[in-house]
């Protein structure tokens, strides 16, 4: 019999809110967070808009009591915020007998600091430890005091739901009886000039899901989830158990998503399964729907086929907070986990009108008493990753 | 539930790729370990070749060999670990980047810098819509992948790819001399147990296997435990959660072990902790070492696990591997056990089947 | 014109990293894209920045690029008339 797997604590920051309440504050009055750079240093400064958080990286190390002359990397800094919060909301003390682990996802790990110091090396070389992915979950698995298990994944813009996704199994496994897992991603001039370099951004603020939509605004942010088995969170808070989780390949192309949506449709269609749940048991799918044109009409087209045209009701987070990448998919698991907590849908802000191809368009306000029982929260990514998670109220 | 290794593939600095046995001559290297690499036009057309960098061309011609080689393209996962994934691209982009001053820059090297670029790849030559994630944690990105794939066989699957693949540029060599990880050059790879000073030898390389529930003529071992430990740092506790894991775990002791591959990379003060665990934990057992073959990267415990294949299936251990005269016989169970300045340690037990 | 097109073929080759093709590889008059060269969306996007880094002309819409990218003929013919 596998161990049921429940989220006990939740840790955010992202453009629209330093914590949890913060965040769902934002959520609900239709405060979203995308704006000019002020933070980051770039000559796209006035041109593009971003889900920036406004916290330079010393006031990110003031409220973590770091010293200043840390080494850390805005990435790792986000994710240790989140994580804090994580933990201390599911009550956790270091040091006790649990088996924990923590596991983070993210795209490019310490990129921001490394792009500021790569070409001098005479004023810091600590870059050249804090690149490295792994890094950033170490910094983590530190400041909690966590020593057992420890590893990190990368696969572009779905790291935070497989990170969260690997959380779940290894507890079901039973290798692991806690898990504080989630993704990461500050923003960088790399990731910037990237997405710039594909004509993905829109300069406006994005509109998933319109008929008009041009692109995506990155973002930034850390999301951060203590998973725990059952037996070991019987009497305190649950906020909602881990029921579904699938992750496919749509093998097409690096970028671009088939014109089928075959992998985007196979994550859901296997979450589903492994949830044992029917698409109709579905009460609301928090999307991927970056803004991108690719993006929005394949997914689009595979929730038309995987709820055979009587698709619940959707919204993409993403106009409130940018992309954040390698954070999206952990930051969109807690937004789904808030949507059970309080019976809630979050609107998809900009949206005008429906795409022409497909019959459907996203819930534009404020929906509460929605009848939450299971969300669905979808994350793709380059490379074909796509990853769906399942929630769902006890 | 058994998980057995149907096929294992690697492309290294010495001559490995498609070697039954393990080569009796090494290749000496005083600099950096780089990759022997086979003629990448016997796998890609110039159209596919036009995107591939180093790394993503000798990691996706390993795996081809490794499917080749289990007889199925058929797999129910591709899971890859990589420390650092794509560097060349992301050098690429991010020098371009910085000289231009964020000016024209093209996205081909972004969008390839992604560290699951390589899993990608394998998904898309293979049309495999399958489970496919990518583990980027230091020296323990591999053996993460591997551990997944155990998990996945124990959930029903049956044939899964799983690879370690990092590369070395000129340019990531030369940054990290400043913070000291190299041997001063020159000195040679075939000197690293016998090193006094600090600092390792740069390598690369891909090793892919085809993991799989199924037992098959050609199989090469048993696949008994993945455990990775983050920090335990007092040895006495790292040896007794190894002893009790594998007991948990294989119902073996430590004396079933008959030999032990060790990560020894040259840099004193790490393999001081191997020396530690060799000369207490397995004074009785067979020592042997790998990384004068590849040299050290994030992901080298998968290459010492293609090592482990040849030395279990072959039930012979070439003299330089070894570290000292034979005690045992047989080679009936294999433990490669790794680590990097006593974090991140990671244990593997292979079994004959 | 005909120098034009060579000199395009050379840059595309340079630009896409073609390696081991030459420039009477590729006809101008067949399709870039799909069933001819086989390039991709990606190529196009490497291809507009050819446009603006070799000859000053830039697009704002990637979607122009379907028309002028669809041989090296047509855009060459592009370039002519839109050179600056």
């Amino acid at each position: 019999m596998e161990n049921r797997v429940f989220v006990t604590g939740m840790g955010i920051i992202s453009a629209i809110g330093n914590n949890l309440e913060e965040n769902f504050d934002s959520l609900i009055n239709k405060q979203h967070g995308i704006s000019k750079l002020d933070i980051l240093k770039t000559v796209h400064q006035d041109e593009l808009l971003c889900g920036e958080i406004k916290l330079t990286n010393n006031d990110l190390l003031k409220r973590l009591d770091l010293p200043e002359s840390n080494t850390y990397a805005r990435t790792t800094l986000l994710s240790i915020i989140a994580a804090k919060e994580a933990f201390n909301d599911a009550g956790l003390k270091s040091k006790d007998s649990a088996r924990t682990g923590v596991i983070v996802g993210t795209t490019v790990g310490g990129m921001d600091k490394s792009e500021r110091f790569y070409k001098r090396l005479d004023e810091n070389t600590d870059f050249i430890q804090s690149h490295n992915c792994g890094f950033t979950t170490e910094k983590v698995a530190d400041y909690l005091d966590v020593n057992h298990f420890v590893t990190s994944l990368s696969t572009a813009c779905s790291s935070g739901a497989n990170a969260i996704m690997l959380g779940a199994r290894l507890i079901k496994h039973g290798i692991l009886d806690r898990a504080i897992v989630g993704g990461t991603d500050a923003i960088s001039k790399f990731t910037l000039n990237g997405f710039k370099t594909l004509f993905l951004l829109d300069p406006n603020p994005c509109s998933p899901f319109d008929k008009d939509r041009k692109g995506l605004n990155l973002g930034e942010g850390a999301g951060i989830i203590v998973l725990e088995k059952g037996e070991i969170c019987k009497n305190k808070k649950r906020y909602s158990e881990i029921t579904g989780y699938a992750n496919n390949n749509d093998a097409y192309h690096q970028t671009a998503t088939s014109p089928d949506a075959k992998g985007p449709y196979l994550c859901m269609k296997n979450a589903l399964e492994k949830s044992k749940l029917k698409p109709q048991d579905i009460s609301y799918v928090n999307v991927h729907g970056t803004g991108t044109d690719n993006n929005d009409i394949t997914e689009g087209l595979a929730l038309e086929k995987i709820f055979e045209n009587t698709v619940p009701p959707f919204s993409s987070t993403k106009a409130y907070t940018g992309h954040t990448l390698g954070a999206a998919g952990a930051i969109e698991a807690i937004y789904s986990i808030l949507s059970i907590e309080n019976n809630i849908i979050f609107p998809n802000l900009n949206f005008k009108q429906a795409i022409p191809e497909l019959s459907l368009s996203p819930a534009t306000v404020v929906i509460e008493n929605a009848g939450i029982e299971n969300v669905m929260s979808n994350s793709f990514g380059f490379g074909g990753n796509g990853t769906t998670l399942i929630f769902s109220k006890e | 539930m058994s998980i057995f290794i149907n096929a294992a593939q690697a492309i290294s600095p010495q001559q490995t790729f498609l070697k039954d046995q393990l080569p009796g001559e090494l290749v000496k290297y005083d600099g950096i370990m780089q990759c022997i690499l086979p003629d990448f036009k016997n796998y890609f057309s110039a159209i596919e070749l036009r995107r591939m960098s180093r790394i993503i061309k000798f990691s996706s011609a390993t795996a081809q060999e490794c499917i080749n080689e289990a007889g199925t393209n058929k797999m129910d996962a591709i899971i890859t670990g990589t420390g650092l994934g794509c560097l060349e691209d992301t050098e690429k982009f991010l020098n371009k980047m910085l000289d231009t001053d964020e000016g024209l820059l093209t996205p081909t090297t972004f969008i390839q810098s992604t560290h699951n670029t390589l899993g990608g790849k394998i998904a898309l030559t293979n049309n495999c819509n399958e489970y496919n994630i990518t583990y980027a944690h230091k020296t323990v990105s591999f053996e993460s992948a591997l551990l997944d794939a155990s998990l996945l066989i124990k959930e029903g699957e049956k044939n899964i790819l799983v690879g370690g693949i990092d590369e070395i540029t000129e340019e990531n060599y030369n940054l990290r001399k400043h913070i000291n990880q190299w041997k001063e050059e020159p000195f040679s790879n075939l000197d690293i147990y016998n090193s006094k000073n600090s600092g390792c030898k740069a390598g690369e390389g891909a090793a892919y296997f085809m993991v799989s529930s199924n037992k098959t003529d050609n199989s090469y071992a048993e696949l008994k435990m993945t455990d990775i430990y983050y920090k335990l740092k007092n040895p006495s506790l790292l040896a007794e959660n190894f002893k009790n894991n594998l007991k948990s775990k294989t119902g073996m002791s430590l004396n079933d072990i008959d030999f032990v591959l060790f990560g020894f990379n040259g840099d004193v003060k790490s393999d001081s902790y191997y020396h530690q665990i060799k000369d207490t934990l397995f004074k009785d057992q067979d020592h042997g070492y790998f990384k004068h073959y590849c040299g050290e990267y994030d992901t080298s415990a998968s290459f010492g696990l293609w090592v482990a294949t040849r030395i279990i299936k072959n039930n012979y251990i070439p003299d330089n591997i070894l570290i000292e005269k034979r005690k045992r016989k047989n080679i009936n169970n294999i433990l490669l056990f790794n680590q990097e300045n006593n974090e991140n340690h990671s244990f593997i037990v292979l079994s004959k089947c | 014109m005909d120098s034009l097109i060579k000199k395009l073929k050379e840059e595309i080759i340079d630009q896409l990293n073609l390696e081991g093709m030459t420039p009477e590889d590729i006809n101008e008059k067949e399709p870039l894209f799909g069933e001819g060269l086989g390039l991709d969306s990606i190529d196009a996007l490497e291809l507009t920045l050819l446009l603006e880094r070799g000859y000053g002309i830039k697009l704002e819409n990637p979607q122009e690029g379907k028309k002028i990218f669809a041989s090296v003929e047509t855009m060459a013919k592009y370039i002519e008339e839109n050179r600056k």
